[in-house]
């Protein structure tokens, strides 16, 4: 047998990846140079970063090997094994990121490379200058080459990027300076003037009760719940945030430099820790994030950092990214976040057999939004291992995370997708309940399972289809391609508008 | 015994299987009444929205596909129903059978009866596989996603009376017996107002029933797969079946296999990305891209194959100019007699072309391009034929 050493090297990253980038080894030739009858086809995951290692052993041969980044780009080697003790090395180096502090989200898929990069974001900011100058010349007739927008597009698409709203709405923008309109005001004379119903802030984070969370389905409910919940709503103190830019980017990176202060004491005497939303401007509107903290619960461990990437300014259009720095399930968010479940289900199996999961799910660790992260993947991995080792923990993140949405859906989707009799149906419909109650999910997936649990029992439960109607028409402002809920709360139209 | 026919007028082919089989249902929804064209009062609604000609052309090589090639001996193929809504119904013909159906016309009414009759068939083993193909419009607000049918548009107080509603489709499909399910949507995602503010529109079909699976052991695996990310769009050329379905078919043929116990098997393990690579490959002139998408996943056996899986394969010459001038073919390493022309100028018919697509076996080859003038050297390249595609340049 020969022996494969194999790791992503990505510089600057801040945090090493143990569990980074899903491999696929495959054997394409035998020790004597045949195609073998039956090649070796098997995924790892390996480290990214500035040093950690993965290993494979495997027979002699030769091997194709494929990284298969959360960007979705794929990089490939040929390696011949022979054998040997010693080692045969595979680096994968991914394209360098536009700026260091960019690392992270390089790997993340939410950038491009910094020749992609700066090709696009300086050709595009040229157009804006341009429109922009030729708008306030009354005289000069606008003309932007329409090709030039085309192109624009063009190469944002090819930079694998989530970029497109940001390019329709600068088409949109290019439109209607082209035909001579505002985008944010009508005529004068037959409308009122627009005022921004949600009173956007560019960034802040606002704290909600725990014992309260219920309310949030109503507070993001509408521009004027909002407005009225948020002038309520005390800001989300003792976390550091640090604000980087670029252009069209902004990064927030947050430091979650104090865990302790931010709980209340909840009915059982427990202390429940304080809800964050982080809320962006969109336009006249914002982003509401449910922002995974604290990560982890255990105040003592150390604790990540969290990254909000912003595109497009604080434009109506632009995505927006949430992502955690956690060394352990980073990667599994990265591959969440871009929807690529086969992958993070890689990276889950490769952390249970490293018994990651149970380490996650288990009272000792405390990191119960981590272990939802993972039992969501697992969730929809089910049919490959029924009854997975960490299932009986789901009934754990329900009972001992009162606060915590997400555990008592794992758990109510499991018992939903196992349910042999009545009485787990029942006890499956009450965590969803339970769920619900306890407001929005941190996670996306974890609305969907909300969502469609609900409405299975909908047409027998008059509570649980209240609720699902409720889940339901929040639905279409959430961003399906997050891993964090992330909801768009967009400012009625001027012409809806209360003066 | 019923005539399953009589029963099912979109049924076009039935096999009575010993054990679980697979029940296709694959609708082309590509005419559209209240759209412009359409024929008929047109709706307020239209969200600019045209007629389509791929959807039934798409829909149609699909059912083709599985009634003449689908050969699974783990669950044999044991429905096929057809749904088209095309300017000018046609006959479609069973390739197997040779019997010619007309088949329902993509109204809602027709799509719900359609749905519920390739469950209710399904229904009867726990174990049975169910695949669904739509291709039609599709729009798109967040999570949720809705399928237009041919006569979206006809009520005017509520034109998504005449869609698909994703969400409580899927959901209500989940509590239903066939534990594997596969559904592919090749179809728009586009964003727009009548989705966010008609979130609860559109049909759900299936009323979810929770204790629909209590009796039964086996794990639900259901695998919905997009043909388009979120806010892009679902493409095909005029009259021609859509990119996605000729990537699913190529999927079929043997482009998602993997071997297990000695077994080759075509699995979801990686259609979204075999989908989007074939999706891709036919839009690299222009400027659109058409990556496949999934929001849930399942690891679904589609099809046990019954000989070695056959890979695309994309051959073209370093010197395109060459085309005319040389013969190409590839060579099975350490098989004598196991070659495969690929391009031969002196054939009757041959055309020029940039490149040239074959299937061939996964194994060790010899590509070839021998020049028919004598004197000049062939080119060669030994090359691995392995899942999910191979190029080959020469």
């Amino acid at each position: 047998m020969g022996h494969l050493e194999l790791r992503f090297d990505k510089q600057h990253l801040g945090t090493e990846l143990s569990l980074g980038v899903v491999t696929r080894l495959r054997q394409v030739k035998d020790a004597t140079g045949k195609f073998p009858d039956d090649p070796v086809d098997q995924e790892l995951v390996i480290p990214a970063g500035a040093s950690g290692r993965a290993f494979a052993t495997v027979p002699a041969g030769t091997y194709r090997i494929e990284a298969r980044l959360p960007s979705g780009e794929v990089l490939r080697e040929t390696r011949t094994v022979t054998d040997s003790p010693q080692g045969v090395e595979v680096i994968f180096k991914g394209s360098s990121s536009p700026r260091e502090w960019l690392s992270w989200q390089r790997l993340a898929g939410n950038v491009p490379s910094q020749e992609q990069y700066e090709g696009w974001i300086n050709e595009l900011a040229e157009q804006i200058v341009k429109a922009a100058n030729a708008r306030e010349s009354a005289a000069k007739p606008i003309q932007i080459d329409p090709t030039v927008i085309r192109k624009l597009a063009t190469q944002a698409r090819e930079l694998h990027l989530k970029l497109q709203p940001t390019i329709q709405a600068f088409g949109r923008f290019f439109g209607k300076v082209m035909a001579g309109s505002d985008a944010d005001s009508g005529p004068a004379d037959t409308q009122p003037t627009p005022q921004a119903a949600v009173e956007p802030v560019e960034f802040e984070l606002v704290q909600a009760d725990p014992r309260a969370a219920e309310a949030l389905w109503d507070a993001v409910s509408s521009p004027t719940a909002w407005t009225e919940w948020k002038r309520t709503a005390s800001p989300y103190v003792a976390q550091a945030i640090h604000r980087t830019d670029d252009r069209q980017l902004t990064l927030w990176r947050i430091e979650q430099s104090e865990r302790i202060a931010n709980n209340v004491v909840g009915p059982s005497g427990a202390y429940l820790p304080l809800r964050c939303l982080a809320v962006m401007q969109r336009g006249r509107g914002v982003d509401v994030i449910t922002l995974p903290v604290p990560w982890p619960l255990d105040p003592y461990l150390p604790a990540p950092d969290l990254e909000v990437l912003r595109e497009a300014g604080t434009s109506d259009s632009g995505r927006t990214t949430t992502t955690v720095r956690d060394n352990v399930v980073g990667g599994l968010l990265m591959y969440l976040n871009n929807g690529q479940m086969r992958d993070a289900a890689t990276v889950l199996i490769e952390a249970q057999r490293k018994g990651l999961i149970e380490e996650l799910m288990s009272e000792k660790a405390r990191n119960p939004l981590a272990a939802c992260a993972a039992a969501y993947v697992g969730l929809a991995t089910l049919s490959d291992n029924q009854n997975p080792r960490w299932a009986p923990w789901l009934k754990n993140l329900k009972d001992w995370f009162p606060w915590l949405p997400d555990g008592a859906i794992v758990h109510g989707a499991y018992v939903m997708q196992s349910a042999k009799t009545r009485d787990d149906l029942r006890d499956a419909l009450a965590s969803l309940k339970d769920a619900y109650r306890r407001g929005i999910p941190f996670y996306t997936a974890g609305f969907r399972h909300l969502m469609n649990g609900l409405y299975a029992f909908s047409d027998e439960d008059a509570e649980a289809k209240a609720m699902h109607e409720k889940v339901a028409s929040i639905a279409a402002r959430v961003d399906p391609n997050q891993a964090f809920n992330q909801i768009t709360i967009a400012a009625p139209p001027p012409s809806q508008a209360v003066k | 015994m019923p005539d399953p026919f009589v029963e099912d007028p979109s049924l076009v082919h039935h096999v009575d299987v010993n054990g679980p089989g697979t029940h296709v249902i694959s609708l082309g929804i590509g005419h559209y009444d209240h759209l412009e064209g359409g024929g008929q009062a047109p709706t307020r609604h239209h969200l600019n929205l045209k007629q389509l000609t791929s959807p039934p052309i798409s829909a149609r090589k699909v059912a083709a596909w599985f009634i003449e090639n689908f050969d699974c001996t783990e669950s044999p193929l044991a429905s096929v129903s057809l749904v088209l809504s095309e300017r000018q119904s046609a006959e479609f013909r069973n390739g197997r059978t040779g019997r010619t159906f007309t088949v329902p016309t993509g109204l809602t009414e027709e799509v719900r009866s359609a749905l519920r009759a390739w469950v209710r068939r399904a229904e009867v083993d726990p174990q049975n596989r169910i695949m669904l193909y739509f291709s039609g419009h599709g729009l798109s607000e967040g999570l949720q996603n809705l399928y237009l049918l041919r006569d979206y548009g006809k009520d005017s107080d509520d034109p998504l009376a005449g869609a698909l509603n994703y969400q409580s489709f899927i959901a209500g499909l989940a509590t239903r017996k066939p534990s594997n399910q596969f559904l592919l949507f090749d179809a728009c995602r586009s964003a727009d107002q009548i989705a966010a503010l008609n979130r609860n529109g559109g049909q759900p079909i299936f009323a979810a029933v929770p204790d629909g699976r209590l009796e039964i052991t086996q794990p639900m695996r259901q695998c919905p797969i997009f043909s388009t990310e979120v806010d892009r769009q679902a493409l095909g050329r005029p009259n021609e079946e859509s990119l996605c379905a000729r990537a699913f078919i190529r999927v079929m043929n043997g482009a998602c296999c993997t071997k297990e116990e000695n077994e080759w098997y075509i699995t979801t393990d990686r259609i979204v990305e075999a989908l989007t690579y074939f999706q891709n490959r036919e839009l690299r002139k222009s400027e659109r891209r058409q990556p496949a998408d999934a929001n849930s996943y399942a690891r679904i056996h589609l099809r046990r194959l019954t000989r070695t899986p056959s890979i695309p394969v994309f051959v073209r010459l370093g010197d395109p100019t060459l085309a005319s001038r040389v013969r190409i073919e590839a060579v099975r390493v350490r098989q004598t007699g196991s070659r495969r022309l690929v391009s031969d100028p002196k054939s009757e018919g041959w055309q020029a072309k940039e490149e040239w697509e074959i299937e061939l076996e996964i194994g060790e080859y010899t590509f070839r391009a021998e020049h028919l003038e004598p004197g000049q050297p062939p080119i060669t390249s030994d090359e691995t034929v392995m899942p999910t595609h191979t190029e080959v340049k020469l």
